[in-house]
């Protein structure tokens, strides 16, 4: 276990340092961000002295190795917009974008295990058929679509929903509903496979023999079985939802995450803001990859960590 | 006989569909007697077993006729029970409680993300309202009753810890748990070697003769029947061909189905021996083979090594076969696929025909495999499913000798009728043929490119007994027409000495004993041997006594 926990880590920072480097440099492709912040009516020396100020005069491999040493310090930069810490900028983004994924995750599951169970089990009825299509189309309208639609009627027709912020639970709703509709989709699909494949295994025949209720041999043996394939397909689609899924929906709906700090940073070539916001995001990717890994060998008993 | 049966079902018809697979079976089982059912592939033996246990409907299947009346042990009892009437409802408290079953494979039967003491003990809190910590206690009971040991450890551990014969004795502790009427063991011990079968099935005997329960017993080895039923019914195509006190089966078989069946059953001791082939340089010789296999060795990880094959050493003549026996995991596959070179041996030589066959480079290696031939295990996996039997037969002589067109054409049909295939099979697709006759399709294929010897490895142990018989015998024949040798591995002996002229015995990657098979079965020098031969059970009922030894092997 130790051994795992400590391959995991050294793992965990070598993914650190290339992403780093790559946003690192990527930013810097596009030209210097100080022809964005710098007005028209600036002194020569002003200017000098505002590019000494971030450092900018400096080759780009100072910077680069400027920047690895500040990281390892603790000390991640200023914004260029709102000259303060980018650490306290992207720190106080990092609780409503964890509040609205673990909402979309719980709204995923409590809706799309019962569903791929049911349908299932249903395969050759048409509940089967009618959840598979559901799913089917719920994987093909992209979430901007499911939102612009969700604000379009809820909001503007119906004026019953609020559409900015993060105010109240009403505010959830949308936005929730909005970040887990592919994932329901792809997630009832999968757990219908890994349903299937459960109940034509020899163990559940043996628990019928035992003469336990339908009930049970689903939910207990099926599921539990079928839970540990569920599981490690969820991990990595709530690591996607993280790094990608949040950037357009807490757009559309000004919620005050990480996704919407980092369009905005893009949009105002803050780059340090944008260079931590994307660590922030891979941080969080890295480290839920390594709880679905660990989850995954807590439910599978074959699955040992020391192996992985 | 007074007492009434625990078991009796009545005029059984059993459909899949529009397709009859049990009809009209009757038959009666007594509390403390075993009846067989005994039958080929496809005769409908498991369809009834799952009939009486109300399963058979979650495979598809459906009761279209018949009785299964469900009676209990001792006297003073209620009314016996149709359970062919009752819903799956009605059934649930009767299932693992009154009646249990077990089942072929010990490996997948178990629930693999529960523990043992889980699971034992689900069935005791469902059937006799058990609390937990009073469940898993009986769930202790339960281990040490099927002679596991330390089954306190063993409650907490999860079936992949286990090996087989482990796993089929939790099974087996999960179903008489309750105490049944009735215990129905589906091919229990198909899937585990001979000597772990001989501890199963004495453990079954006698906890048979504890608790006095009612056992069917399906098998297709007749040598299980002589071991543990008092009465046989023999089905073919869903139909009873003949039931009879096993004595007199054995003895005196009344339907040509059953004799046929005692024919072609490979009993030990019973097959003429084949004679030792005369002195000649040897077409293949092994040479302290070795090989390992390493796991883990990662980071932080320390590594172990297994070892697979330990320097073996064995000469084939021509025209002779070399049979190789040896339980699961003794390393005889992994020893084949080495002298082949399917994987890289890490010691020792290979001589086919005098010359070197290790050490040759990628292309040199793969032109001389055209000597050295080899027939699978699983006839179904082993068979291209989109080519044409043509092709399909005819592909190593395309590949090694550039065979085309009307001589390739030519070259199948002989192939075919070497194999006692019709022509007309030539352009077809492999699924449309049985196990028995895709089993000749490989071995046409291996005779394609002229071998001198074909490595068979387990070539008829997927097969039913008849149809086996069959394809040792076109084995012997070939043999006999063009002289190759065979190295021919199996785990049963029976079928072992059937097909050699000499034996090698493997035990834990070792050849620890090798002669002619005359001297090897006769007079066994190696105490692995003796374990194995004592194991082995023997189709015929007279010595019913026979001693065993199940000591462990140093």
């Amino acid at each position: 276990m130790i051994a795992y926990i400590l391959r995991t880590l050294i793992k965990m920072c070598v993914t650190l340092f290339v992403i780093i480097t790559l946003v690192f440099f990527a930013t810097r492709l596009s030209g210097s961000p100080m022809e964005t912040f710098l007005g028209e009516g600036l002194t020569a020396e002003d200017r000098e002295l505002m590019i000494a100020y971030f450092g900018l005069d400096q080759s780009i491999w100072q910077q680069y190795l400027g920047y690895l040493r500040g990281i390892v310090e603790g000390n991640y930069g200023l914004s260029f917009l709102e000259r303060r810490p980018v650490a306290d900028i992207v720190a106080e983004r990092v609780g409503p974008s964890l509040q609205l994924l673990a909402s979309s995750v719980l709204l995923t599951v409590a809706v799309a295990i019962p569903l791929g169970v049911l349908a299932a089990l249903y395969r050759e009825s048409w509940v089967g058929s009618a959840i598979m299509a559901l799913a089917f189309v719920g994987y093909a309208v992209p979430n901007f679509v499911i939102a612009t639609f969700m604000v379009l009627v809820f909001a503007f027709m119906w004026n019953l929903l609020p559409v900015v912020g993060n105010g109240s639970w009403a505010h959830f709703i949308m936005p929730t509903i909005a970040m887990s509709g592919v994932l329901i989709a792809a997630l009832t699909r999968f757990t219908r496979n890994a349903m299937l494949d459960v109940l034509g295994q020899d163990f559940m025949r043996t628990a019928r023999a035992k003469g336990l209720p339908e009930t049970v041999v689903i939910l207990k043996h099926g599921l539990r079985n079928a839970g540990v394939t569920v599981l490690s397909v969820l991990g990595l689609q709530i690591a996607g939802l993280a790094a990608a899924g949040n950037v357009v929906v807490e757009s559309i709906f000004s919620w005050p995450g990480i996704g919407e700090l980092l369009v905005q940073s893009a949009i105002t070539r803050d780059y340090p803001v944008l260079q931590f916001g994307v660590i922030a995001v891979s941080l969080a990717v890295v480290v839920i990859n390594a709880l679905t890994d660990i989850a995954y060998a807590v439910a599978d008993p074959r699955i040992r960590l020391a192996k992985a | 006989m007074l007492e009434a049966p625990v078991l009796s079902v009545k005029q059984l018809s059993v459909a899949f569909g529009s397709h009859e697979a049990v009809s009209d079976l009757s038959f009666d089982i007594h509390a403390g007697e075993t009846l067989a059912l005994v039958g080929e592939s496809g005769s409908g033996k498991s369809a009834s077993a799952l009939s009486v246990m109300r399963l058979i409907e979650r495979e598809g299947g459906r009761i279209t006729n018949g009785q299964i009346r469900l009676g209990q042990i001792g006297p003073g009892h209620d009314a016996p029970v149709d359970l062919a009437r009752l819903t799956d409802r009605q059934m649930q408290p009767l299932r693992g409680n009154r009646i249990s079953m077990i089942f072929q494979e010990p490996m997948t039967s178990l629930n693999p993300v529960m523990r043992i003491g889980e699971q034992l003990a689900e069935v005791l809190r469902r059937h006799q309202g058990l609390s937990r910590t009073m469940a898993l206690a009986a769930a202790e009971e339960a281990l040490d009753q099927v002679r596991i040991p330390d089954p306190a450890r063993r409650l907490r551990q999860f079936p992949h810890e286990l090996s087989g014969g482990l796993r089929q004795r939790v099974m087996i502790a999960m179903a008489l748990a309750c105490r049944p009427d009735v215990l129905i063991a589906d091919e229990p011990t198909t899937a585990l070697d001979v000597t772990t079968q001989a501890e199963v099935l004495k453990l079954l005997k006698s906890l048979q003769d504890e608790l006095g329960m009612a056992v069917l017993f399906i098998t297709h080895d007749m040598g299980v029947v002589a071991e543990i039923a008092d009465r046989v019914s023999v089905l073919r195509h869903g139909r009873t061909e003949e039931q009879a006190r096993v004595r007199d089966l054995f003895t005196a078989p009344a339907s040509p189905y059953a004799r046929d069946l005692m024919a072609a059953t490979p009993k030990l001791g019973q097959s003429p021996i084949r004679p030792p082939v005369p002195p000649a340089a040897p077409v293949l010789s092994v040479r302290g083979l070795c090989k390992d296999f390493h796991q883990g060795g990662g980071l932080l990880k320390p590594r172990t090594t297994t070892h697979a094959v330990r320097d073996v050493s064995f000469d084939i003549r021509p025209g002779e076969t070399l049979g190789l026996v040896g339980e699961s995991g003794c390393g005889k596959s992994t020893l084949s696929r080495a002298v082949m070179r399917l994987i890289e041996p890490d010691a020792g030589e290979v001589l086919l025909a005098g010359q070197p066959f290790t050490g040759l480079s990628e292309p040199a290696m793969r032109q001389a495999r055209g000597n050295l031939q080899m027939v699978f295990q699983d006839p179904f996996a082993s068979l291209n499913p989109r080519m044409k039997v043509r092709d399909l037969i005819t592909e190593p002589a395309f590949l090694h000798d550039g065979l085309d067109g009307a001589a390739r054409r030519e070259r199948a049909l002989d192939l075919l009728d070497k194999v006692a295939l019709p022509a007309d099979a030539a352009e077809r697709f492999a699924h449309q043929f049985s196990g028995g006759q895709r089993q000749r399709l490989c071995i046409a294929r291996a005779l394609s490119v002229s071998p001198k010897v074909i490595i068979a490895d387990e070539a008829v142990s997927a097969l039913d007994v008849s149809t086996a018989a069959r394809v040792t015998a076109l084995m012997q024949r070939i043999q006999e027409d063009l002289g190759v040798a065979f190295l021919f591995i199996s785990h049963d002996i029976a079928v072992i000495e059937r097909v050699s002229h000499r034996i090698a015995v493997m035990y834990r990657g070792e050849i620890v004993e090798t002669g002619p098979t005359e001297q090897v079965l006769r007079s066994p020098q190696h105490p692995y041997t003796r374990k194995l031969l004592a194991a082995v059970p023997i189709p015929m009922t007279t010595p019913r006594t026979r001693q065993r030894s199940l000591e462990p092997v140093p």
